[in-house]
């Protein structure tokens, strides 16, 4: 499913002979879930993205499944049946544009915005999201921090448990892109 | 935590305690919130469950529009109304021509007046995606900003469209506004744009990166009053341009609470909101945070100042109206009974000491002694005096953090000082000895007098001093303690005012200037008065009509006159009359100040201070008179819903009228007071609370109604609505009706007169025919010859037989007696015309035996007769034939059909014509047709002759011959 997703975008993309792309395999995506009873802290590194450079466009896609590292494996059950509905939305999606102009060929870091629309639990929202691009060799990192507000995306917490799963999970991204 | 956590894991039921314990902790945190802050309801009409609001207006004309996913909503206080769309409602926009524009999620735009939308058709291109935003031009072009497909110009062409290809920084357009430019203000990803457009030509400017704008990311956008343009960026907080020179004025350093999405510029700050529950405020001048407040538990979407000068702060599940001139801010301290507000510093003294805040941070108390501070005030220098209660009087230079007592205090007879203030170098205090005037020294931080003592010793009219005032004059004003007013001149001159139209002054705690140097002064009954410049005294019993308990009284910056009642604040205009009402209880909690607890700041910010809280109100520039809306909601004519229209005609019965009205007053609905008058009936106006009037019985005549909807019981600045209307006449008081039955009752009269003259003719006849015909019976009866035949048929019989003779006797006894009877009755039944003919023809029978016999019919109908008409046809049957063995006489009595009794007889008359004029049979005839207007048929053939005597049937017995009848057979 993810690489049909990738595959379609790169289709998408595609202007022979003027588009630069960049892209990127195996990014890193964190989550953190602070409530007040229980600190849940997930990762996964199945991150994919691709820039298109000439049209300052990008997507990236993660498969939801793909998250490890909780506190038990039934909560890791518990996660991607009851609030991914993983079956049902295979893949989390943020595709968009760059707003802040950007020169990927500087070697210092520089803070980009960008906007787009996060596709999560099969619920879209437009989201601003600000990170950092820094040219390391021949990658270019890309870093950012930010939160999803659970209500935004339809993942309602069962009250039983609200003081366990935080009503904003925090996601930190770095990803490697690759020309 | 840890703890709980494990008792968590264990059992449920840990969980719910904590879980209890938690949300009770959570409900004490919400203590006093900082605004005079009212939530508002929607109560939609059809509707159990408000939809999603998502943006707010209020066109020209006052009235409340809310966009929401369902539609568009007309607000009122009682029932809203819904128009459904087809989309969720985005963006709502009134013009100059009060015609509301409403843009739809997916790019239609509807156009409502008065109260109709349609969709308008447009020539030229056409929205599709989401409409954020409306505004029109100075030349009336209405401009839709899109999501997606930049802006829309209607024009008098069609919609033209102004996109990226025109030069617009992006399609995504978050909203635009109208600048004092001429142009139109675009705020999108890529920073601003500043378009016009004409037929003739287009233009935009885009200001991202000529200007420098701290960030290109522009959310929201607001235009103030003055022009300023107001930004709410998505990273770099807000920042304020002008329009004009297309310059950023202020911006922020550092702004780490993240997106702006809506933005309130009313008033001295600026309001933020950061799609959370946090509102921020901002100072205007230097965008520096004032503070953060949590206002709702939800998200805000919007903040949208309205023409009343409220802001509405819209959040994802409520809605709330704020008046941005009041603050409440809670103090630790307890009985705050004075207070002083300096440049960015506010004192309070209370019965411990005095204590100082700094820029809105916590209260610390200044060292001293313990000392119960009954008056703060600043003087030259900067120098703080405080008053006390019994401990005399304290200062405290700048930089210093000791309070100072002062050797002065021993030249005071009284150590309690009500209220201080400074006159040319000398300190003026009030204390229960007099008033004391105190030189200040030059340089020696001790003062030590000399000083002036002003008491009833010197010429005032009491000791005790509550409070002075210095005019804008030079004069001193002082308030006693029931004894009026004391005014110093500069002369040295001192004037009493104690008495205003034979009534006590009394004590005065209050004295204010008004800028036109007239002085207000309050007295111990909380009545008004104002003095002006000749002395000349007069109540102001209008404004505290309710006689409320008045606490303190200062001016604002203009000299308009601030009354502070126990739970509400007056701010009166004595140059037009006009006064604004501000309830002071908020969520319940009573506004119960000290005396003379309020200060103004040197930014105009009046502090007015509650027993622990202060409440802090910044009348806005160019303060507007504000009136509460009313409207008339339903009519009801007799009990039945009416539409209104002007001018309406009512008949007579339609005279139980029933009046339902709205007031709306956004802020406090409860405020409202409402009186009205029905001219034409009311002679004064009547105050009510309900919001409908009833007139159960109005009489016939022209009528105007009106009714005011005010915040005070003056009815200072009420708003009227009004409503004529007329009750006609009934019809029967109409020229028109009584001239018709003035003439149809002469033509009754004339007509009633005529009958009776002709029944009158009538009777007269009948009467005369009847006696005729009685005289001519009566003669016959008596005459001789039916004697003779009697009475030689009575001896004949005798002989035969003395029993047949003594029934004979009987009979004809009967006979007379029977005559007797009837002979006054104008008719008799069938029946018993029948028996008093068989009496008579019984006495016949005896005399002409069988030659004589009557041929009786079968049966006898009902009906009425002349009495008599039998005996007097038989009788003459009798008379005028020959009754012989040969020629036997046969009367034949039969009925036929037509209601007509046949008397018939064989015509077999006598040779020599017996005497008489027929008199009998003349009179019957006359009787008959007088009576019912029918002939009595004399028919003579060869050989019969036979009369036909009409039945009166009972339907045609006129009333008063069958009533006498009734009554002789009872």
């Amino acid at each position: 499913m993810n690489r049909l997703y990738l595959a379609i975008m790169m289709i998408a993309f595609c202007r022979v002979g003027q588009a630069q792309y960049l892209t990127c395999k195996n990014g890193v995506v964190n989550f953190v879930s602070e409530a007040p009873l229980e600190l849940i802290k997930a990762q996964s590194s199945a991150l994919s993205g691709i820039i298109d450079l000439s049209k300052q466009t990008f997507a990236f896609s993660i498969d939801s499944k793909s998250f490890h590292g909780f506190n038990s494996i039934l909560q890791k059950e518990h996660f991607v049946e009851n609030y991914m509905e993983s079956e049902k939305f295979p893949t989390i999606t943020f595709t968009g544009k760059f707003i802040d102009k950007c020169d990927f060929t500087m070697e210092t870091a520089q803070s980009i915005r960008v906007k787009g629309q996060l596709n999560l639990h099969g619920v879209s929202q437009e989201r601003i999201i600000k990170g950092e691009i820094l040219k390391d060799g021949n990658t270019i990192k890309i870093s950012s921090n930010f939160t999803v507000p659970l209500a935004d995306h339809n993942i309602s917490i069962p009250k039983l448990v609200f003081q366990k799963i935080a009503e904003e999970i925090h996601i930190t991204v770095t990803a490697r892109f690759f020309k | 935590m840890i703890r709980l956590n494990l008792y968590y894991q264990r059992a449920f039921y840990f969980f719910f305690l904590i879980y209890n314990i938690w949300s009770i902790r959570l409900n004490s945190t919400n203590v006093l919130k900082p605004f005079l802050i009212r939530s508002v309801h929607l109560d939609i009409e059809g509707l159990r469950t408000t939809p999603k609001i998502l943006t707010l207006h209020q066109s020209i004309n006052g009235n409340i529009w809310f966009a929401s996913t369902k539609g568009l909503i007309a607000y009122h206080v009682t029932k809203s109304t819904l128009w459904p769309t087809e989309k969720p409602v985005t963006a709502l926009y009134s013009d100059a021509q009060n015609v509301l524009w409403a843009g739809l999620e997916n790019g239609t735009i509807l156009s409502c007046v008065e109260g109709h939308c349609n969709q308008m058709q447009y020539q030229g291109a056409k929205p599709t995606t989401k409409i954020t935003a409306i505004a029109s031009d100075h030349l009336g072009q209405i401009w839709f900003s899109t999501y997606g497909e930049g802006v829309f110009v209607l024009s008098k062409q069609g919609l033209v469209q102004l996109n990226e290809q025109e030069g617009l920084g992006s399609n995504e357009v978050y909203g635009l506004k109208a600048t004092k430019n001429q142009t139109i203000l675009i705020h999108t990803d890529k920073g601003l744009a500043e378009a016009t457009y004409r037929p003739t030509f287009k233009k935009i400017v885009n200001k991202a990166f000529e200007s420098e704008l701290p960030d290109i990311i522009i959310p929201s956008l607001e235009i103030d009053s003055d022009g300023t343009a107001w930004a709410g960026t998505n990273d770099q907080g807000p920042f304020s341009f002008d329009p004009i020179s297309g310059t950023v004025l202020a911006r922020v350093h550092k702004w780490p609470y993240g997106e702006i999405n809506s933005l309130s510029c009313t008033g001295n700050y600026l309001w933020v909101s950061t799609k959370s529950e946090v509102l921020l405020r901002v100072d205007k001048k230097n965008l520096n945070l004032v503070d953060s407040i949590v206002v709702p538990k939800s998200k805000i979407i919007q903040l949208y100042d309205d023409l009343e000068g409220n802001t509405w702060i819209l959040t994802e599940s409520e809605l709330f109206v704020v008046d941005k001139r009041f603050l409440q801010r809670q103090t630790d301290l307890q009985s705050i009974q004075s207070v002083l507000a300096t440049n960015e510093k506010v004192w309070l003294g209370t019965n411990e000491g005095l204590y100082v805040s700094e820029k809105g941070k916590a209260y610390h108390r200044v060292k001293s002694n313990p000392i119960n501070v009954l008056s703060i005030f600043q003087g030259k220098n900067k120098v703080i005096w405080v008053g006390t209660f019994g401990q005399g009087l304290y200062s405290l230079s700048p930089g210093s953090d000791v309070l100072r007592w002062h050797p002065v205090n021993r030249k005071l007879a009284d150590p309690n000082i009500f209220d201080i203030t400074e006159f040319q170098d000398q300190l003026w205090i009030a204390t229960l000895s007099g008033a004391y005037k105190i030189q200040l020294p030059d340089d020696s931080p001790d003062v030590q007098g000399p000083v002036i003592c002003y008491n009833k010793k010197s010429g005032l009219t009491g000791d005790f001093i509550y409070k002075i005032l210095i005019d804008s004059k030079q004069r001193i004003w002082l308030g006693t303690d029931g004894q009026g007013i004391n005014v110093i001149e500069p002369s040295g001159q001192i004037i009493h005012i104690t008495m205003i139209d034979s009534t006590k002054l009394g004590a005065v705690y209050s004295l204010v200037e008004d800028f036109r140097g007239h002085i207000w002064a309050r007295n111990f009954e909380d009545k008004l008065v104002t003095i002006d410049d000749a002395y000349h005294v007069q109540w102001q019993n209008h404004i505290n009509v309710e006689q409320q308990k008045i606490q303190s009284m200062t001016s604002d910056e203009r000299g308009n006159i601030l009354i502070v009642f126990e739970n509400n604040l007056q701010h009166y205009y004595p140059a037009t009359g006009d006064c604004m009402d501000y309830n002071l209880i908020i969520n319940g909690v009573d506004f119960k100040p000290s005396f003379n607890t309020i200060s103004r700041a040197e930014d105009g910010t009046l502090i007015l201070g509650d027993a622990s809280r202060l409440v802090l109100y910044q009348p806005l520039e160019n303060e507007m008179i504000r009136k509460p809306k009313l409207r008339f909601v339903e009519f009801f004519a007799n009990g039945k819903k009416t539409a209104m229209h002007p001018q309406q005609f009512f008949d007579y019965k339609t005279n139980f009228l029933t009046f339902a009205f709205e007031g709306f007053w956004p802020l406090d609905q409860a405020k409202l007071k409402y009186r009205y008058r029905l001219n034409g009936l009311d002679t004064r106006w009547t105050q009510t609370n309900e919001t409908s009037i009833s007139y159960p019985a109005i009489p016939p005549g022209t009528y105007h109604l009106k009714i005011q909807a005010s915040l005070t019981s003056g009815f200072f600045q009420s708003s009227e609505i009004n409503y004529s209307f007329k009750i006609q006449e009934a019809f029967w008081k109409q020229w028109w009706f009584v001239s018709f039955l003035i003439a149809g009752f002469s033509g009754v009269v004339y007509f009633l007169m005529n009958e009776r003259e002709n029944k009158i003719v009538t009777q007269y006849s009948i009467q005369q025919e009847k006696i005729a015909s009685q005289l001519d019976i009566l003669r016959s009866q008596i005459n001789p010859h039916f004697l003779f035949n009697s009475f030689n048929t009575l001896i004949l019989t005798i002989e035969e037989s003395p029993e047949k003779a003594i029934k004979y006797v009987e009979h004809l006894s009967d006979f007379f007696r029977n005559i007797l009877a009837v002979r006054d009755k104008n008719l008799i039944t069938l029946e018993e015309e029948f028996k008093l003919l068989q009496a008579y023809v019984y006495l016949l029978a005896q005399r002409y035996g069988d030659n004589f016999s009557i041929q009786w019919p079968e049966s006898i109908p009902q009906g009425w007769v002349v009495p008599l008409t039998m005996q007097i046809l038989v009788e003459n049957a009798v008379k005028h034939n020959i009754i012989s063995v040969a020629n036997p006489l046969v009367i034949n009595i039969e009925f036929i059909q037509e209601g007509k009794l046949v008397v018939r007889n064989k015509l077999q008359p006598k040779a020599k014509k017996q005497a008489g004029t027929n008199f009998g049979l003349k009179s019957l005839q006359t009787q008959y047709q007088l009576l019912t207007a029918r002939w009595m048929n004399i028919e003579i053939t060869n050989t019969d002759f036979i009369v036909y005597v009409p039945i009166i049937h009972p339907q045609e017995v006129p009333l008063n011959h069958s009533n006498q009848h009734e009554d002789s057979n009872h």
